[in-house]
Formats: C-alpha cells, sequence, structure tokens
C-alpha cells in the first residue's frame, strides 16, 4: 500500500461491502461508487452515509465531495430506508448497547427521551410535539461529557439535513414506506397519487371490474394510462412481496381490470362511467387552469368533483399534453387517454384547445376573471446541445418530432438516424424513428450502460428492436449541406462522481474525434419549461421553473402551479399526484375548509381477503409482439395479461392492508 | 400438523364441544360430572359460589382448577377449541361481518379495548359477594348457550334472549364479547400469560405483511415479537456490525444475508413468542403466514397450484 492511501470501510447498501485504500485525492463518493461498485439495488439512489458508526454523523454534500484525510468507516444508506425508523434503531442501539460508552447525564437523558420520541414518530401515536421535542434533545450538549455527548450525533446531523422527513413522520407520511403503521400499505402510501392499490387488486378478484376502475379513478384519474405508462412504479419500490421474490406488477393489473371493465360494460367510456365520481354541489367559483396534461387535467378533475367551475386552457389543439403529444402510441393506445379526458370533461370541466396563455390570454386577464388559476404548463421546450451545426434542417428536438408523428403518423427520418441522449424520451424517439423506417438508429449518451437513466425494460425494448446504443460517447458537431448529413462524435472521459452516483460533467476527448453519417439527428436531451409570455406578469422563477415556495403556490397571490413546470416530475403518475395536490389547495383558498374527497370503496378491501400464492410464484410476464413484427406497426408493443396470468398476479400479493375488512 | 390441518382439528373440536356441552346434555358447561364427586367446572362460576357461600369448597374449587391447569399449558384454548359461544361467534362471523359493513363506522367502545374485561370480572366478583349468589351466571351467555340450545332450553324463557344479544356485539367487531366483556376470558388470562405451550411465527424472516393481526380474531398483534426482535440489543449489535441497522425494516434483506447473520436472527426469534393473555390459541396467525407457509412450501409440503407458468 502507497504511503498516502488511505484505508476507507464501506458498509451497508453497497454492492461489494468491504475494506478498500482509497488514493489521494479521493472522496467518500468514490469509495462508495467506485471502489464498493455503487449501491447494492439500483432501484434506489444514495441518501446517506454515516461515517462512523452508530456514534459517528451523516455527512453533508459538501464532506461527500471532499477528499478523505483520514481514514474512515461509512455506513451507506440508500432512499429504501426510511431515516427517521434508522436514526431510531442508532438510538436504541447507543441507549442500551454501545460498550463503554459513559456519557454524562445530560446526554445519557437525552438519548433515553430520543430514543422514546423517534419510537413514536414512526408510529400512529406522533405528533409535531414530538418533533419539537426531539429536536430540544437532540441540541443538547455537554462539553464537559467525557464522550462529547456523541451518542446524539447521528440525531443533530440527520435533522440538520433531512428535517423535512421527521416533519413528515411528524404528519403521518413515511416517504420511505417502512413506518407499516403510518400507512394503509406500502404500494399506497408510495403511489404518488394515492391510489388504493389493495382495494383495487381485490375488486378485480372479486370481478367488481367497474368498480375496480372507479377506486382507482377516483385517486388518479388517468388510472387506466398509468396503467400503461407508469414506468418503475414508486408503487413497487417497497412491495412486501419483495420478501419472496419481485413486486406486484401493479401497473399491468390496472390495465386488467379496465380491459375487463370496457368488455363488461361495452366500451371504455361507459366503464368510466360511475356513481362514485360525480360533480360536487355547485360552490359558484371559478378556477382556471392552464395546460390539459395530466396535472391540469387531474387538478381539473378534483376541482369538478369539489363543486368548483373548471375552464382548462391549452394552447394545442388536443388535450394530454404528453400523453397526447409525446409518449407514443405503441406504449400508449390515444383511445385509453381519450377515454379518460373524456370522463373528465363528463364531470362539467371545459377544455379549450387552441388558446395559449401569453399569446391568447394574459396571466393577468385569467386572474381578473376567475377566483383562483392554475399553472401546469409541463416542460413542452427540448433542451439544445449549443454546438455547431445544430441549426441544420434534419436536426430536430425530442418533443417536435415526436409530436409530428403523433400528429399526422410520420416524418421523413431517412436511413440512419442519431438520437442524442439516454433517458426514456430518447428510447422513445429512437424507437420511433425506427417504426418510421429507420435502419440504423443509434442512440448516443454521455453515461455508461449501467448509469443510464432511461429504465432497463426500455433499454432492453430498444435493443431487441435493433437499435444501437453508443454509450460514454458526445457529439461535438453537425455538418451538412443544406441538411445535416453527418456528425463529428467522440468518446468521453466521465467527471467525478455527485451524489445521485452520476458522473459530471464528462470531459469530450476531442483528440479521438470520429466521423459518422447520419440522415437524421434528433436531441433527446432532456425538457425545460418555457416561460413565454410570462415574463412580465410579475410571477417569481426559478432558473427553470416557476416557483413555488409554499407547496403549489406561486408568489402570486391565487396562481398556483402543479406538474413539471414547478419541478422535474417526469411521470404521469407524478403529475397526477402534483395537480391532485394542488386542487385540494386551491380548495383551501376559495373555501378555506381542508376538505376530502371520500369513495365508498376506498380503504374498505385488502388483498388479503382472498387466497394467496403460497408458492413462490415468479412475477407474471407480460406478452409483448415480436420485435420483428412491432418495429414495422404502432400497435401496442405490450399486449396486456391475459386471465390466468392476471389471476395469479393478483394471488401474489400478500400484504393485509390495513383497512382491509377483519 | 400443518395450517390447514389445524383449523379442521379446531373445528371438529368445537363442534365436539357445542355438542356435548350445548345439545346433547352431559351436563351444562357450568359444571359438567366427570363421575363422581368429581365436576369439570367453570372457575368463574366456581369463584362467584365460593364469595357467595362466603366459605371454600374444596370439591369446587379442584374443579374449577382443572381449566385453569390448561390454561397455564396451553393458554386460553377453552376460549379457542372449548367455549360454545365462543364457537358459535366463529361459525356466524361471515353473516355478521356482513351486517358490519353495512353499519355506520365509529363503534361507540373501542373494538379492542382489552383492559375492560378485566373490570367486568372484578364487578362480576363483587355482584357475587353482594347478592350471594353467582348472579352473572343468570346472563352468561356461555352458560346460556349451553343451557338453553338444548332440551332444557324451553324451561329458560327469557334468558334465550342473551345469546343473540351478546351475538349481536359481533356487528361491532368480531369476538367482541370474548376480546372486551368476557369474564371468564379475563380471569382465564390472567393465567395464559404464563402458558407453557408457546406459539412462534418466524420473526426473523418476518414480511411485515400484518396478515397474522389481521387473521387474529382477539385483537392481538402476533408480529409484535417482530419488533421486538428490531431492537433486541444483541441482534441491534450484529446489524450495525454488518451496516444495515433496518435490515429487518427492509423487503428482501434478510433473504440477502449472511448465513452467520441469519443464525443468529433466527436464534434471538425462536427464543420470542406470540403473547399470551389474548391469544385464544386457534393458529388463524401461524396459518395467515405467508413466511412459514413459504417454508412449508419448500419441502414441497404445500400446493402448488398457484405457480405461474410464465
Ligand atoms: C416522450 C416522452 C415520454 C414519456 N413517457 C412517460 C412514461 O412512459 N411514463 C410516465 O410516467 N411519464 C412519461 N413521460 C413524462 C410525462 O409525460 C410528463 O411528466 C407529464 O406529462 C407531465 O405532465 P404535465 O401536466 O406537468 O405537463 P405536460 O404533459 O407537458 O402538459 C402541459 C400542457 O400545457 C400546455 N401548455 C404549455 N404552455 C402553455 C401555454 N403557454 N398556454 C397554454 N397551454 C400551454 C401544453 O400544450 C401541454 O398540453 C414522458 C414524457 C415524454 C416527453
Ligand atoms: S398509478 Fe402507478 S404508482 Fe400508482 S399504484 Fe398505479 S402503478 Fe403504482
Ligand atoms: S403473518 Fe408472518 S410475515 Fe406476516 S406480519 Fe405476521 S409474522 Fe410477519
Amino acid at each position: 500500500m502507497a504511503q498516502e492511501d488511505i484505508r476507507v470501510t464501506v458498509k451497508g447498501q453497497v454492492q461489494k461491502p468491504g475494506t478498500y485504500a482509497a488514493k489521494a485525492g479521493e472522496n467518500m463518493l468514490d469509495a462508495v461508487f467506485a471502489h464498493a461498485g455503487g449501491l447494492a439495488d439500483s432501484r434506489f439512489s444514495l441518501r446517506a452515509v454515516l461515517v462512523g458508526g452508530a456514534r459517528g454523523h451523516f455527512a453533508a454534500a459538501d464532506e461527500l465531495a471532499a477528499p478523505l484525510t483520514s481514514p474512515a468507516e461509512l455506513m451507506v444508506v440508500d432512499s429504501g430506508s426510511c431515516l427517521v425508523n434508522f436514526v431510531r434503531l442508532l438510538f436504541a442501539y447507543n441507549k442500551t448497547v454501545q460498550a463503554g460508552y459513559g456519557g454524562c447525564p445530560a446526554c445519557r437523558g437525552a438519548l433515553a427521551a430520543g430514543a422514546r420520541l423517534l419510537a413514536r414518530l414512526c408510529t400512529p401515536l406522533r405528533s409535531a410535539a414530538d418533533l419539537t421535542e426531539l429536536e430540544r434533545q437532540a441540541g443538547v450538549a455537554n462539553p464537559a461529557c467525557p464522550d462529547q455527548c456523541s451518542g446524539l450525533k447521528p440525531l443533530a446531523s440527520a435533522l440538520d439535513q433531512w428535517r423535512e422527513e421527521f416533519a413528515e413522520h411528524a404528519a403521518g407520511h413515511c416517504r420511505a414506506s417502512i413506518c407499516a403503521e403510518l400507512m394503509l400499505s406500502p404500494c399506497n402510501n408510495a403511489c404518488p397519487a394515492d391510489v388504493d392499490l389493495p382495494g383495487t387488486i381485490a375488486l378485480t378478484q372479486l370481478g367488481r371490474y367497474t368498480d375496480a376502475v372507479a377506486l382507482g379513478r377516483h385517486d388518479n384519474p388517468f388510472f387506466l394510462t398509468c396503467g400503461h405508462v407508469c414506468e418503475e412504479p414508486p408503487c413497487q419500490k417497497n412491495c412486501k412481496r419483495l420478501n419472496f421474490d419481485d413486486a406486484i406488477y401493479s401497473q399491468s393489473l390496472h390495465r386488467y381490470a379496465g380491459e375487463k371493465a370496457a368488455r363488461a360494460a361495452g366500451g371504455l367510456g361507459k366503464a368510466l362511467t360511475h356513481d362514485t365520481i360525480r360533480p360536487g354541489t355547485k360552490s359558484g367559483r371559478k378556477v382556471a387552469v392552464a395546460g390539459a396534461g395530466p396535472a391540469g387535467l387531474a387538478a381539473a378533475h378534483f376541482l369538478a368533483r369539489l363543486g368548483h367551475k373548471v375552464v382548462v386552457y391549452d394552447r394545442n389543439p388536443k388535450p394530454g399534453g404528453m400523453m397526447t403529444y409525446g409518449i407514443p402510441a405503441y406504449r400508449l393506445p390515444p383511445a385509453t387517454v381519450e377515454a379518460e379526458i373524456a370522463a373528465i370533461a363528463a364531470l362539467g370541466v371545459e377544455i379549450r384547445g387552441g388558446c395559449a396563455l401569453g399569446r391568447n390570454i394574459t396571466l393577468s386577464r385569467l386572474r381578473e376573471e376567475y377566483d383562483a388559476v392554475l399553472l401546469a404548463l409541463g416542460n413542452g421546450k427540448s433542451r439544445s446541445l449549443g454546438i455547431p451545426g445544430e441549426d441544420l434542417p434534419g436536426v430536430i428536438p425530442a418533443l417536435d418530432f415526436l409530436r409530428q408523428v403523433a400528429d399526422t403518423g410520420a416524418a421523413e427520418v431517412g436511413r440512419r438516424v442519431l438520437v442524442v441522449g439516454g433517458g426514456n424520451v430518447a428510447v422513445d424517439v429512437a424507437r420511433t424513428a425506427r417504426r418510421l423506417g429507420a435502419e440504423h438508429v443509434v442512440m448516443m449518451c454521455v453515461e455508461d450502460r449501467f448509469e443510464m437513466p432511461a429504465s432497463p425494460g426500455e433499454i432492453q425494448a430498444a435493443e431487441d428492436e435493433g437499435i444501437t446504443i453508443s454509450v460514454l460517447a458526445v457529439p461535438l458537431a453537425f455538418s451538412g449541406d443544406g441538411r445535416v448529413a453527418g456528425a463529428l462524435c467522440t468518446a468521453i472521459k466521465p467527471g467525478p462522481y455527485d451524489v445521485l452516483g452520476r458522473r459530471w460533467p464528462p470531459a469530450p476527448l476531442r483528440e479521438a474525434g470520429r466521423d459518422e453519417e447520419y440522415d437524421t439527428v434528433i436531441i433527446a436531451i432532456g425538457q425545460m419549461t418555457e416561460f413565454d409570455g410570462l415574463e412580465d406578469s410579475g410571477l417569481a422563477c426559478t432558473k427553470v421553473f416557476i416557483a413555488c415556495p409554499d407547496g403549489h403556490a406561486t408568489s402570486l397571490p391565487g396562481v398556483f402551479a402543479a406538474g413539471d413546470c414547478a419541478g422535474a416530475l417526469n411521470s404521469v403518475v407524478k403529475a397526477v399526484g402534483s395537480g391532485k395536490a394542488a386542487a385540494f389547495a386551491i380548495d383551501r383558498f376559495l373555501t378555506g375548509a381542508g376538505r376530502k374527497l371520500n369513495s365508498p370503496l376506498r380503504s374498505k378491501l385488502g388483498c388479503s381477503e382472498g387466497e394467496y400464492a403460497w408458492a413462490a410464484a415468479r412475477r407474471a410476464r407480460m406478452p409483448e409482439q415480436d420485435p420483428a413484427v412491432r418495429v414495422g406497426n404502432f400497435a401496442p408493443v405490450e399486449l396486456g395479461l391475459d386471465d390466468s396470468r392476471a389471476a395469479a398476479e393478483m394471488l401474489r400479493c400478500i400484504c393485509a392492508a390495513k383497512g382491509g375488512r377483519q | 400438523m400443518k395450517p390447514r390441518q389445524l383449523k379442521i382439528a379446531r373445528t371438529a373440536s368445537q363442534i365436539v364441544f357445542f355438542l356435548l356441552l350445548a345439545a346433547l346434555l352431559v351436563g351444562t358447561f357450568c359444571s359438567v360430572s366427570l363421575g363422581g364427586d368429581y365436576y369439570l367446572s367453570c372457575p368463574l362460576g366456581v369463584l362467584q359460589l365460593t364469595l357467595g357461600a362466603r366459605e371454600m369448597l374444596v370439591g369446587a374449587v379442584v374443579s374449577g382448577l382443572l381449566l385453569i391447569g390448561l390454561t397455564l399449558l396451553l393458554g386460553r384454548v377453552f376460549c379457542g377449541w372449548i367455549c360454545p359461544f365462543g364457537a358459535l361467534t366463529d361459525w356466524l362471523r361471515k353473516p355478521l361481518a356482513r351486517c358490519r359493513a353495512a353499519r355506520a363506522d365509529g363503534p361507540a367502545l373501542h373494538p379492542d379495548n382489552k383492559v375492560l374485561k378485566y373490570g367486568v370480572l372484578g364487578g362480576v366478583l363483587l355482584a357475587a359477594g353482594i347478592f350471594r349468589s353467582p348472579a352473572f351466571c343468570t346472563i352468561c351467555p356461555v352458560g346460556t348457550t349451553c343451557r338453553t340450545a338444548g332440551l332444557q332450553g324451553v324451561n329458560f324463557g327469557l334468558e334465550t334472549a342473551t345469546v343473540p344479544l351478546i351475538l349481536s356485539l359481533e356487528t361491532v367487531n368480531r369476538r367482541f364479547w370474548c376480546k372486551v366483556l368476557c369474564p371468564i376470558g379475563a380471569l382465564l388470562a390472567v393465567f395464559a400469560r404464563f402458558r407453557l405451550a408457546k406459539i412462534r411465527l418466524p420473526f426473523a424472516a418476518c414480511a411485515g405483511c400484518n396478515r397474522c393481526e389481521q387473521a387474529c380474531a382477539m385483537g392481538n398483534s402476533p408480529r409484535q415479537g417482530h419488533e421486538c426482535l428490531k431492537t433486541d440489543p444483541t441482534v441491534l449489535q450484529a446489524l450495525i456490525e454488518y451496516g444495515v441497522p433496518d435490515l429487518l425494516d427492509r423487503p428482501g434483506q434478510y433473504e440477502r444475508a449472511p448465513q452467520p447473520l441469519r443464525d443468529l436472527l433466527d436464534a434471538k426469534a425462536g427464543s420470542l413468542s406470540v403473547s399470551g393473555a389474548e391469544c385464544t390459541s386457534c393458529y388463524s396467525c401461524v396459518a395467515a403466514c405467508p413466511v412459514l407457509n413459504r417454508q412449508a412450501d419448500k419441502s414441497g409440503a404445500v400446493d402448488q397450484s398457484a405457480q405461474i407458468s410464465a
């Protein structure tokens, strides 16, 4: 071992726990992501690093990135853990076990009190007062203490950095879905739209398909859309079934319930009509929603059920936002989205297409005419690379390309297509280009294979369709005479690890440049919000989003924001959840009361109602169109579960949700 | 015995005792003649008689102690396997639950109040002392079931009403009487805490699914052992050493833990059991636990019909 090497021990949620010799200049992130091989479970991200064992502290971001100076023992915590519970266990340990830990009367008292309070915060006994008291105990410090009150350190450093997670517990929510006492079921707790998944599964098992869909749509008006597009659904992260094999394939069951309901009711539209989802008694208040994406429409759905008159404005002729103009038809049948939007319109929501905020109507006008305004403008603008040749014809932003295909069903792409980007949007673009006849499609991204932001299933599907993935590479310039004809590309050297395990920023190795020939280049490196027409409205914005310092309320009174334009959510279900929360915030603003919507179906049934599969059954596999065939059409790739697979999948649910009937 | 067999055995036992005590009139449960001077008596009846008569009848006390002895051995098996009123509530659970679903929510009495029955017990004993007679016996649903369901039933007129009346409490919560009010159960619960034969669940591998709690009609929380295990000092020490203090909270992580750690967790879990005071030894939790039944499945003991062919 060289002189300057530093011994770091890495434990916890990493691939390869062990003791490593870190070189001079390496930091804790290198120890975690390079030496110890990164996180043990790719579904989670890095949450915290506890330095120095049970009496150590949680490293702050700058400490993680600073070069190591002395040997360290790191305990790695991923986002699957609840920090409150984690600290609770450390306290239980420090309080009773720690051999030789003397401490002083002050810190021993604080440890005992803290252990009790932390235990309370993980159960329904929790209260806001517990948190206040906990903070007081965490602040106990006695310079004369022989152990420097070190037993309290994990709590003090956790409160410094993640106070909001403790506050959520005090309000009865555990974001990691670990503190089981606080929730109906882990899946329900984790679903951003708060879908009662055990209930919908139980109703489906009982053959009450329309009820199942109604229960799903009670919380998520895009329940069936989510059945197609919920990717890596949050509800599956801490599913109890993971104890045995794999999480319940929830979204496929949404879809199954929808298909059965449509068949039973004689049409999707009819299947979505249900007694439990009705317009509320008229309040006489009017709300304008700008943006008819999932966030705006979900908000409209809940506002209408609360009795308010809602008008939704959208600059596009058709509503649906990215569900209509972004997500390709082979993943989401347009009929499903249209039916769910029609069901929202049936609640009395008026949708005005072709009316852009900032162009056809101003924010101040909306504020005058309506009692409240919700901005749900999405992230409608593609980011650009800022390299030479990007303005050549044939270099197309991803969203423009997808939109053209959604509108006309066609686009001229030529034989060879380069897609720049490694996320799900890039995969969608590449697979769409392939379906439009491109023979040679290359996806180029700066990440390495295992770091790509696109979900593994999508990457696999793209490769099955013959798409080439070029990793650790970037284009430096595009060239062509009147139209793009080639790209100068090069390999990159990844940058240092950030807290999410990404290596950023990448450094292009210019000398390794190579010319490649392409007929079309599509840029899919991310989206951002368009503020056109909002500049002089007085609305406060951060660099990329509309600022919502207080939940969903913006800097202007009576103006709220939700969806992708208020923070990068990048998924339909999160946009729905955000729109839903904004709807209740608006209702509180309008009526002054914290109202709720109830459904007689909600929290009544759990999966424990029926039998479950005792045998260790694997998760159902989704039947798919053959790759060789599907590249020639836009029909859904995933064919949906058949009866026997769906039945077996539902039997896999072992969780006896709290709301289940006894 | 496998869970399903246990369930069959319990139901069989309930039927046999129901027929014996309530229908065939071998006697009533209150005091079944075992031949000669020996009786198998309701310990609460004996206590009331003793207090009422202000004297100890050795024969009666011995008779009452038989059931207490059984409870010390096996817990409140009386409640789960013998009591004819308990059997009635079990058999009528489904229809009664339907009434419950129809009721507006928010029962006046907390359906899981576990302390109240000790108060009832005190009251019953006090009443016996004051009135110098076993007053409670006249409304005891257990005794009434025995006395009125059989041939003698006709003689008892109004008393018959007690059974349906108390049964209707089931619409508040299952085994409401047994859980919240029954003074006999309270008396047995005092001794059941010290039962010798304990019920164990796989607390180390526990999935935290809550099925056992849901299965338990007595409002017990069988998985409490899992909670105890999490904060056991030896366990915490080992888990922190390993680097994952919350291993027992994270789905699937026990399965992936190194064998020595699993052995330690299993050994600790083996010393924990389902708490005895409320448990009627019905074994519903054991039958409901997917971990236990999965282990059975590994040895090929459980039916594989649900296996997916994918
Ligand atoms: C190609 C692609 C694929 C995706 N795939 C998935 C997936 O598989 N699963 C998943 O969960 N998520 C997916 N997403 C993400 C998801 O679609 C978005 O996160 C979600 O649609 C955001 O909803 P939103 O309502 O905030 O915004 P949007 O859906 O973007 O809707 C915003 C609406 O506002 C309108 N608008 C904008 N500016 C104005 C204005 N000035 N005046 C009037 N109207 C305006 C727009 O026309 C649009 O209709 C995908 C996104 C893309 C781009
Ligand atoms: S909407 Fe998505 S996150 Fe919510 S329950 Fe369904 S699949 Fe899970
Ligand atoms: S049934 Fe088994 S796995 Fe489920 S909570 Fe109870 S002990 Fe744990």
